[in-house]
């Protein structure tokens, strides 16, 4: 049976779900226990402050622990706030984390699930609005997913929790505040790494979406279809691993490839995604692969400037023409 | 501790291995066979050993990169530190800690490159085994220089805050890497700080290994007993200079010799000798074989193999394989 | 009420398909989404759920061969619904009679009649091409069970059976005929090892690195990468790969779509896809589509020369031997090489011996060349 619940709830119900099932698991982080966000709101009712730990705003030092009491055998989920505050963690997140299991030759694993969410559009202003997943696809050893459903949400969420490897689940805030919705099993369930999906097939144009820009890339697809192009939207779900396979069996097919991401444009996930494509399906592509991305600006407290700021479907409907 | 003369011989043995073995790896610089650069930590060996003689094996323990002392007081195998100090196959990181030490069948838990990174991980390994019930301390043994970390704030405010197990051990050698410890600190000891956060301290004389097993006993018996964290700070003197290579031209020759006089390793042998529990002869018995141990295990690590590309790409996931 | 369960629509296989378990009795009790049945193409079985909660009914039989669409079963409230709901089907819808009659064979059981059929086996544009009548069975002697002791019956059936007519009906329409060519892999085999450091995500396999090599030469060769349909010889403008992936109880054949234009990286990580989801049985029939050309390899086996059977409508296929050291005549001296041998198997209706030859000496000349395989393999 399912029943359709927000994207907050899912998570909500992923993080209650595991502490049930593993008295290993526990949440922490700052103020979890009110939850700015309400992703652990009530938590702390069931699972009593012990297992909801409301840690002092330090984030290098709360991911620490976080990941000494993971060495240690439990199960953290720890909660950066914003994704902004995740450069306050950066020691931990590129040198210690994703290392600690290959220096120790195996002897240790870091089963550390980290929480943060992500993105503008709240007029929050320049360092509660980013998006830096790019920062941390350069550290090996972690594991980086982008749910953009409820359904996502919650499985790849349980899933993380579950993996012996740090995982970072990114949240967009717009998913959160803004209330989506949408069909979630009451059965348990749990989604596997580096599994794109395809939310909207099409022959002409293959645009990979990260995120809350595949609901931007479903516009933009709408509103090419009037014009006669053919837009396949694929959701990445999953930033590393990637999907190379189901990515580039759509681009196979249509010869044609934008990326989409919310973060900035120099160094990002569409750079990759770019330079994948070149190295070894080259001769398939029949344009230039085209990068949708923020601009190489800090984000502006002007509620215009941050609408121009941010990638959107004239952007990525713009991005698909260049290809054409 | 009086009457318990087989500590005192113990941690005399310990004290002479370190010193040897560091001697040796500086040997083994100097004749260009081993490539690994020495950071030692000469006259500091009654600190390492008697922070760690008090510790059960289940107790974890975080080290400092100068030197091996702590390691060898934690019981790590001289053999195993030669084969990750050359990067072998078979040490237990499988060549690839380096400096960074690790041993999880003596629960320690790796070795932080970027100093004070471990502080809050430490307070992380507390945290777990509060959680879990476990009667198992952490001891995180630091430099005064490292405490200059921003994280070092955080982590002594967390460990007091949830009354963790755990006891925070300075080891005060007047030297911040190439410089006096009076160009870092405004002050002449660290450990009133700990008091900011309510955290009981001390202050011992480093160079007694008596004064510093005593005082370390203390402090681990009061965190495991469930009263929360405790700082000891250890005054001692860094014989050597900060790393191989580094001629310790900043240093003043006069006070050098000053602390000369007060070798941990000379004081103990003098109140083994006065109390009667060791012979000159026994003692140069001791030193002889401690050497040959020290030689075998260099030797067996000289023979061991070297990891090769198999080990290249293991170890970064608990899966298999690396994800590019 | 009652609710039908139909076979469905196997994407290319619309007939063809076996019914080879039914998982539950007549008249038991299913939930939603239980399995219920299993139904087998030539190439994948297919797990059938249950639509609805309720009693099930089947209206086919275990060895069935049925169709896309065909009625498979019912699950409905109860044994009165079901009848009421099968007196209004058409006579062939209802549950065939417990057994055949005897003597009346069936026209599909006779063993060298199955014609397999290959219009949709070729890319899009392809046209079926005219079959050619089968070929009458030759008598085949009787073989009485009687008193014999028989160690297991294998059901000739579902896959097994698939494989044997594709197979037979492949030899019965060709003039397929095999040239072996030895071939030093020694600089291939050292490249390999190289190969580490830069497909660290993925370990390149001999088979990886001749898929490569073979789109390569077939782009020199084209007339190998071609098709027989009806009065033409279609030549392909596109290099489909048949990658032969061994089963514990059969054989599939996934195919690695425009081989010559992915790169090496590319290409290895698709075959492990297709291997994967072959040993799961979740091939789709986009997975094993079209191909133009075929790799099969002896793997770890102790085979040295191979004769592959071509693998209808293409016109060839390349086996590989075992890979091993040999004694070998290299640069005018005797010295052991890691030897291989390639069999290549190609129809004369269309691949003249030269051509076929002048293949095959390029695919040995790049394999030995380390200049041209650092250049294809990237």
């Amino acid at each position: 049976m399912s029943r359709t619940i927000t994207f907050s709830q899912a998570l909500n119900e992923a993080m209650a779900e595991e502490m049930r099932r593993d008295p290993g698991v526990f949440v922490m982080g700052e103020d979890v226990r009110v939850s700015a966000f309400g992703q652990t709101a009530g938590l702390v009712d069931e699972f009593g402050e012990e297992r909801v730990l409301n840690t002092p705003i330090a984030e290098n030092a709360i991911t620490g622990a976080a990941m000494g009491a993971a060495m240690s055998g439990l199960r953290p989920v720890l909660e950066l706030m914003f994704m902004d505050f995740t450069m306050l963690a950066m020691d931990q997140l590129c040198n210690n984390l994703g290392q600690w299991r290959y220096i120790t030759g195996g002897q240790y694993t870091i089963p550390l699930t980290i929480r943060t969410a992500c993105g503008a559009g709240m007029r929050m202003g320049y360092g509660h609005s980013q998006c830096l997943q790019s920062q941390l696809i350069q550290a090996p050893g972690l594991m980086i997913v982008e749910p953009s459903t409820p359904y996502d949400a919650k499985g790849l969420l349980k899933a993380a929790i579950r993996s012996d490897d740090p995982v970072i689940v990114v949240e967009s805030k717009k998913l959160i505040f803004g209330g989506v919705e949408g069909e979630v099993p009451e059965e348990d369930y749990t989604l596997p790494f580096g599994e794109a999906v395809v939310r909207k097939e099409g022959k002409d144009v293959t645009v990979a979406a990260v995120g809350f820009m595949t609901y931007e890339a479903l516009g933009a697809a709408q509103a090419l279809a009037e014009e006669g192009v053919d837009v396949e939207v694929i959701d990445l779900r999953s930033i590393v691993p990637m999907d190379k396979e189901t990515l580039f069996a759509s681009v196979e097919k249509t010869g044609r490839l934008v990326t989409v991401e919310e973060g900035r444009i120099r160094g990002g996930i569409g750079a990759e995604i770019a330079a994948l494509a070149s190295g070894e399906y080259f001769s398939l592509l029949k344009a230039p692969v085209q990068r949708v991305a923020a601009p190489m600006v800090p984000i502006a407290g002007s509620p215009a400037l941050e609408d121009l700021y941010l990638p959107n479907k004239d952007t990525i409907v713009r991005a698909v023409r260049r290809t054409l | 501790m009086n009457g318990q003369n087989d500590i005192l011989e113990a941690l005399y043995r310990r004290m002479i291995l370190v010193r040897f073995m560091e001697e040796t790896h500086d040997r083994l610089l100097k004749e260009g066979k081993i490539q690994l650069m020495g950071h030692f930590g000469t006259g500091q060996e009654a600190v390492a050993v008697g922070v760690t003689g008090p510790l059960r094996q289940e107790d974890i323990l975080f080290g400092t990169h100068r030197g091996v002392g702590e390691f060898i007081g934690k019981g790590m195998a001289p053999k195993d530190i030669w084969l990750e100090y050359m990067g072998k196959k078979d040490s237990p990181c499988h060549g690839k800690g380096g400096l960074h030490l690790c041993d999880r069948e003596r629960n320690i838990p790796g070795l932080v490159a970027t100093l004070g990174s471990d502080f809050s991980i430490a307070v992380g390994t507390a945290l777990a085994s509060k959680m879990k019930g476990t009667d198992q301390v952490t001891l995180y043994f630091v430099g005064e220089g490292t405490c200059n970390q921003a994280d070092a704030h955080p982590s002594m405010c967390m460990a007091a805050l949830w009354k963790l197990p755990i006891v925070f051990s300075v080891c005060t050698n007047q030297f911040c890497e190439l410089s006096y410890m009076c160009d870092h600190y405004p002050t002449g000891d660290v450990a009133p700080r700990a008091a900011a956060y309510d955290i009981p301290f001390e202050i011992v004389d480093g160079q007694d290994i008596e004064k510093t097993y005593e005082a370390t006993r203390k402090a681990v018996e009061h965190a495991r007993g469930g009263n929360g964290p405790y700082l000891v700070e250890y005054k001692t003197y860094r014989m050597a200079t900060h790393f191989s290579g580094d001629p310790g031209t900043y240093v003043n020759r006069d006070e050098l010799e000053e602390w000369g006089r007060r070798d941990p390793i000379v004081l103990c042998r003098e109140m083994l000798l006065e109390r009667g529990i060791l012979s000159e002869e026994e003692d140069r018995k001791l030193r002889d074989g401690i050497q040959a141990e020290v030689d075998e295990a260099v030797e067996a690590a000289f023979a061991a193999p070297d990891p090769g590309i198999e080990d290249l790409f293991k170890d970064v996931y608990s899966g298999e394989g690396v994800i590019q | 009420m009652a609710t039908e369960i139909r076979v469905p629509k196997l994407g290319m296989v619309q007939s063809d398909i076996t019914v080879i378990e039914l998982s539950r009795s007549d008249g038991d009790a299913v939930d939603k989404d239980e399995k219920v049945a299993v139904i087998e193409t030539a190439k994948v079985s297919y797990d059938i759920y249950a639509p609805a909660e309720g009693r099930i009914f089947y209206l086919k039989r275990v060895k069935d061969k049925v169709a896309s669409g065909d009625l498979l079963g019912v699950v409905a409230e109860s044994r009165e619904a079901f009848e009421r709901f099968t007196a209004g089907l058409a006579p062939e819808e209802k549950k065939a009679p417990e057994a055949a009659p005897a003597g009346a064979p069936e026209p599909e059981e006779d063993a060298w009649g199955v014609t397999l059929s290959f219009e949709e086996e070729g890319p899009a544009e392809a046209k079926a091409p005219a079959r050619p009548a089968p070929a009458p069975s030759p008598a085949l002697p009787q073989v009485d069970l009687e008193g014999r002791k028989i160690l297991e019956r294998i059901p000739f059936l579902g896959m097994r059976r698939a494989i044997a007519d594709n197979l037979v009906a492949s030899l019965q329409t060709g003039a397929q005929l095999t040239i072996v060519s030895k071939t030093d892999m020694t600089g291939l085999e050292a490249f390999r090892k190289e190969l580490v450091l830069d497909y660290p995500d993925t370990k390149i396999t001999y088979v990886d690195m001749l898929v490569k090599i073979l789109a390569f030469a077939l782009r020199d060769y084209p007339i190998v990468n071609a098709t027989l349909v009806g009065d033409e010889i279609v030549v392909w403008d596109e290099v489909h790969m048949g990658v032969a992936v061994a089963l514990e109880d059969g054989l599939v054949v996934p195919v690695v779509r425009n081989a010559d234009r992915k790169g090496l990286g590319a290409v290895s990580r698709e075959i492990k896809r297709l291997s994967r989801k072959a040993r799961q049985n979740e091939l789709g029939p986009d997975d094993y589509q079209g191909g133009t050309f075929t790799l099969t390899s002896g793997g770890k086996v102790e085979t040295d020369i191979i004769t592959p059977i071509i693998n209808p409508p293409q016109s060839a296929i390349l086996a590989v031997g075992r890979i091993a050291p040999q004694p070998a005549v290299h640069q005018g001296e005797l010295c052991i090489r890691t030897l291989t041998h390639l069999c290549l198997t190609h129809d004369h209706r269309i691949i003249d011996g030269v051509p076929a030859s002048l293949f095959l000496g390029r695919v040995k000349e790049i394999i030995e060349s380390p200049e041209l395989f650092r250049k294809v393999l990237r």
